[in-house]
């Protein structure tokens, strides 16, 4: 097999052998994740190289702390050290669910060039997205098979070579007009694929940088990152194809921007002087209304999170994760001193299981408000400006209270989720400026997306809002047809999993007239109702204040 | 249960394996170089807050700026690392002792990592003294580490809230108060506030955003010949680090050598009044909140001059200063269409003339 022949994959394998940290790392579909790691650990000729770390892992085990149990038997402190520190080679499953401390520490092991990391997600899981602090940094996205084709020989022979080897000014000229010219957001990644060119030359052999090694780092490492060439997605899969240089020039010809599809209708944003709290009232007045309607609470809340504000100490027999309140744990054994020592000969402290308490701690439960906007034809153009004016006050009041927005928007054929949850409040402006509309009114298809956000929200321990406008009038069945008789039938259907979940949820009406189809959607739903009469923005207003009211009283 | 202590005892072998990339290299971010320059000149500006996209460079940009800080001179074995020099801003033990030892230390940059607990942020109780004496310690937290030097949080906007407000009440009032686990201690923490994040990831709550004295946008050049110069330098530094600094090292002097002159020449840099009505007027047009804003101004266009080696501070200083002072402190309504920026440089259009 000569080099020409190599999988994406086997290239990696044998980078990451050669360069280690100084290339960070690599994003790894879960299929592909066992025999990449073969791969590299022949590369390395290190048996179990990687360690492979659960999603749950902890900021302490990777910056070590104190080892409790050895500190209780030996009565001084004992520190396990950080796996940052003993073993920064790291493959990490469900690498999504790492929580944003570990995240951060890796980042920065990253940035040190002190850690490879291997992130496994996976591909098929729309819901597996990499925190993007992490994603932005590792070059390399595996999804092919990797071969066991680097011997442990012939990486350190080009090791040995990779410190002289040149790169030719002209090839970094042309990798970062490359990079711009299909939107690239951060030179970082030019910098990657130059030192990846490097390392390709270095396992063929080569002493200096040629275009084919240009050629395979751009596709290796810029090919997944181009914003405007979805041309260059394709290529990552054909191995045997000889791919075009992209850094040939012609490519850069025929990288313009795609013209936005968003065009379609320009609709300028009425401002509609919601009341202010909108979702304060929301939240506490249908949580109540709720529980009372609900018996059986769907999910049970999180009783102590792992950051937040102390709210006590509870007993605690096993620590597993939690933090132990010291204080209190030196306090109640305490008066059992005098006792203990007698019993077992002993000058120190004695502190015994039973002694432990463990910290309560309050996690805030933030609020994330889904909103689900029927963009359709029939949601008359006028409304769906004054629908995004509503959207945007209510937004403008998220913002002040730091809870978090996504938009799903429904058209045409199918509904879209146009912004995942998120906090900023430049991305949900823009997302919701970009809304296009017209076509028909897939009513189903739009309840069942913003439905399994608001289950994936709480499942993240989060208190989902649902805010849907519409006019109740569906007439696109879930699979894309035109028919109003099935469309309404799977409407009620997807209207009905919100009641039973017991989601808080509000339904606007858009239509100019009030809607039967909309208020009898939003009775299966229990959710309150709102219609939006033809009238100005602080007409709008009021019925909502008033509902507000009723809802919270 | 995790404490200050333990932290450094892991990590300390991990740290900066390699020597840091030089402040004066860092090609194109001209603006945030040099408001960082000016907090060294005067602390007192108060922080500074760099919001931009992934991968603009602004956390490297913060590690070399603390590579290049003159060193200060401190109190020996004190964990606040006290100035000898000033004993009215100094920690109990400090301010009690009859003879105090002296010793030259680089000047504190701490990172603050988003998840970090209150323990270590704030201090905590000594667990090595509490299990094996019995004993009821301080152990002191980051911002002890942080005093007379730089706290520095990346994704500040993703700060947790409570963290947060601890924040607040430590930067405004220069001293860390614990009051836990029946422990009562109160010490030193001045430091200026450096945040970073990126603006797609969520907003910074206003009450924290108004703390940083300035505030600036980065972004990417969005050049070929900007990215073949940065891509260029950062690869010969990772090439040979060593090499790569010695390059710069006469640059990095010169540099560290102004931001000295700057310090000792602040004093004497004369701001008239008709400079001071002028920002005042300027910040009365755009509505700023408070006299915040307009303190800052003026101690940011008087570290300028002094950076600059002038006299006194003129009206361009001001115009230079006044985005990244007030930029951050228009916010009225978060849905306003036009940037702050824009608002602001038509203001100095009309108040300040062309």
């Amino acid at each position: 097999m000569t080099t020409e022949d190599l999988t994406d994959a086997t290239w990696v394998a044998g980078l990451l052998g050669l360069c280690g940290a100084d290339l960070c790392g690599a994003l790894v579909a879960e299929g592909a994740a066992q025999r990449f790691a073969q791969a590299y650990e022949q590369a390395t000729g290190v048996a179990n190289a990687l360690r492979i770390v659960p999603s749950s892992i902890s900021a302490d085990t990777l910056t070590g702390a104190i080892d409790l149990a050895t500190t209780l038997a030996f009565g001084k402190p004992v520190y396990a050290a950080g796996l940052l520190s003993t073993h920064p080679r790291l493959a990490v499953r469900r690498a999504e669910r790492l929580d944003t401390s570990c995240v951060s520490l890796m980042a920065q092991a990253l940035d040190r060039q002190a850690l490879l990391l291997l992130a496994v997600i996976n591909p098929h899981d729309p819901e597996a997205a990499l925190s993007p602090k992490l994603e932005a940094r590792l070059p390399f996205r595996i999804e092919d098979h990797a071969e066991p084709y680097w011997s442990q020989a012939r990486v350190e022979q080009a090791m040995r070579i990779l410190p002289a080897i040149e790169i030719d000014g002209k090839w970094i000229s042309e990798l970062c007009s490359v990079a711009l010219s299909i939107g690239i957001e951060s030179p970082r990644s030019v910098l990657q694929a130059v030192a990846t060119a490097r390392g390709v030359a270095a396992l063929k052999g080569l002493k200096q940088v040629d275009d084919v090694c240009v050629s395979l780092a751009a596709r290796l490492v810029l090919a997944h990152r181009a914003l405007y060439v979805p041309q260059a997605e394709q290529k990552q899969e054909q191995d045997e194809v000889q791919p075009t240089p992209p850094s040939d020039g012609e490519k850069a010809e025929s990288d313009s921007p795609p013209k936005p599809a968003d065009a379609e209708v320009i609709l300028e944003a009425i401002k509609a002087a919601l009341p202010h709290d909108i979702l304060q009232l929301l939240g506490d007045g249908l949580g109540k209304t709720q529980a009372g309607r609900n018996a059986k609470s769907t999910l049970p809340r999180k009783q102590s999170g792992k950051r937040g504000r102390r709210i006590g100490n509870r007993r605690a027999s096993s620590l597993s994760g939690q933090r132990l309140d010291i204080l209190a744990t030196l306090r109640n054994a305490a008066p059992w001193q005098p006792l203990r020592r007698k019993l077992g000969g002993s000058t120190r402290l004695v502190v015994t299981r039973d002694d432990f308490r463990v910290l309560r701690i309050k996690q805030r439960n933030e609020a994330t408000a889904i909103f689900a906007v029927d963009a359709s034809g029939s949601t008359a153009f006028q409304r769906l400006a004054e629908a995004k004016g509503a959207v945007e006050s209510i937004l403008a009041e998220c913002y002040v209270r730091r809870d978090r927005v996504a938009l799903v928007a429904f058209r045409s054929k199918k509904a879209e989720l146009l912004l995942s949850p998120t906090r900023s409040l430049e991305r949900a402006k823009r997302a919701l400026a970009s809304l296009p509309g017209g076509g028909g009114t897939p009513l189903a298809s739009g309840l069942d997306e913003a439905f399994a956000l608001a289950v994936n929200v709480r499942r993240g321990g989060g208190n989902p809002i649902v805010i849907v406008l519409t006019d109740g009038r569906g007439n696109v069945t879930r699979s894309g047809e035109g028919n109003k008789v099935k469309a309404l039938e799977e409407s009620q259907g997807a209207a009905r999993l919100f009641a039973v979940e017991g989601f808080n949820s509000m339904l606007i009406d858009v239509s100019p007239e009030p809607q039967k189809s909309a208020r009898s959607l939003a009775a299966t739903m229990h959710a309150t109702y709102l219609p939006m009469p033809r009238a100005s923005a602080t007409d709008i207003a009021r019925p909502i204040s008033r509902a507000m009211q009723a809802a919270s009283g | 249960m995790v404490t200050a202590k333990s932290k450094q005892k892991a990590s300390a072998p991990t740290t900066r394996h390699k020597s840091v990339f030089p402040f004066s290299a860092i090609a194109g971010q001209q603006d945030l170089k040099t408001c960082l320059v000016l907090t060294a000149v005067d602390p007192s500006i108060g922080g500074l807050l760099a919001m931009g996209d992934r991968g603009t460079g602004k956390s490297t940009t913060v590690r070399a700026f603390a590579a290049l800080l003159p060193q200060i001179k401190a109190v020996r074995d004190c964990v606040y690392q006290c100035d000898p020099a000033s004993p009215q801003s100094a920690c109990d033990a400090c301010r009690s002792a009859t003879v105090l030892k002296s010793t030259t230390i680089n000047v504190p940059v701490v990172d603050l990592p988003l998840g970090a607990t209150e323990d270590r942020v704030a201090g905590a109780l000594d667990l090595e003294r509490a299990l094996s004496r019995g004993e009821k310690v301080f152990e002191p937290g980051l911002l002890a580490k942080a005093n007379r030097g730089y706290l520095y949080i990346d994704e500040v906007n993703l700060l947790e809230d409570h963290l947060v407000d601890l924040l607040l009440d430590v930067a405004a009032s220069g001293e860390n108060l614990f009051e836990r686990e029946g422990l009562s201690v109160r010490h030193p923490a001045r430091f200026v506030l450096i945040g970073s994040g990126n603006p797609e990831e969520g907003e910074l709550r206003p009450q924290l955003l108004d703390r940083f004295g300035l505030s600036l946008e980065v972004k990417t050049p969005q050049d070929v010949a900007s990215w073949v110069e940065i891509v260029k330098r950062r690869d010969a530094y990772e090439r040979d680090p060593n090499g790569f600094y010695g390059q710069w090292e006469a640059e990095e002097k010169k540099l560290r050598q102004r931001i000295q002159a700057g310090r000792s020449k602040l004093p004497e840099v004369i701001v008239t009044d008709a400079i001071q009505e002028q920002a005042a007027a300027l910040c009365l047009a755009l509505k700023t909140d408070g006299l915040r804003g307009q303190l800052t101004l003026i101690r940011s266009a008087r570290a300028f001059a002094a950076f600059e080696k002038q006299k006194s501070v003129t009206l361009s200083h001001i115009k230079r200063m006044a985005l990244p002072s007030l930029r951050h402190r228009l916010r009225r309504n978060p849905l306003e269409e036009t940037g702050s920026s824009v608002r602001i440089e038509r203001a100095i259009a009309d108040v300040l003339g062309p």
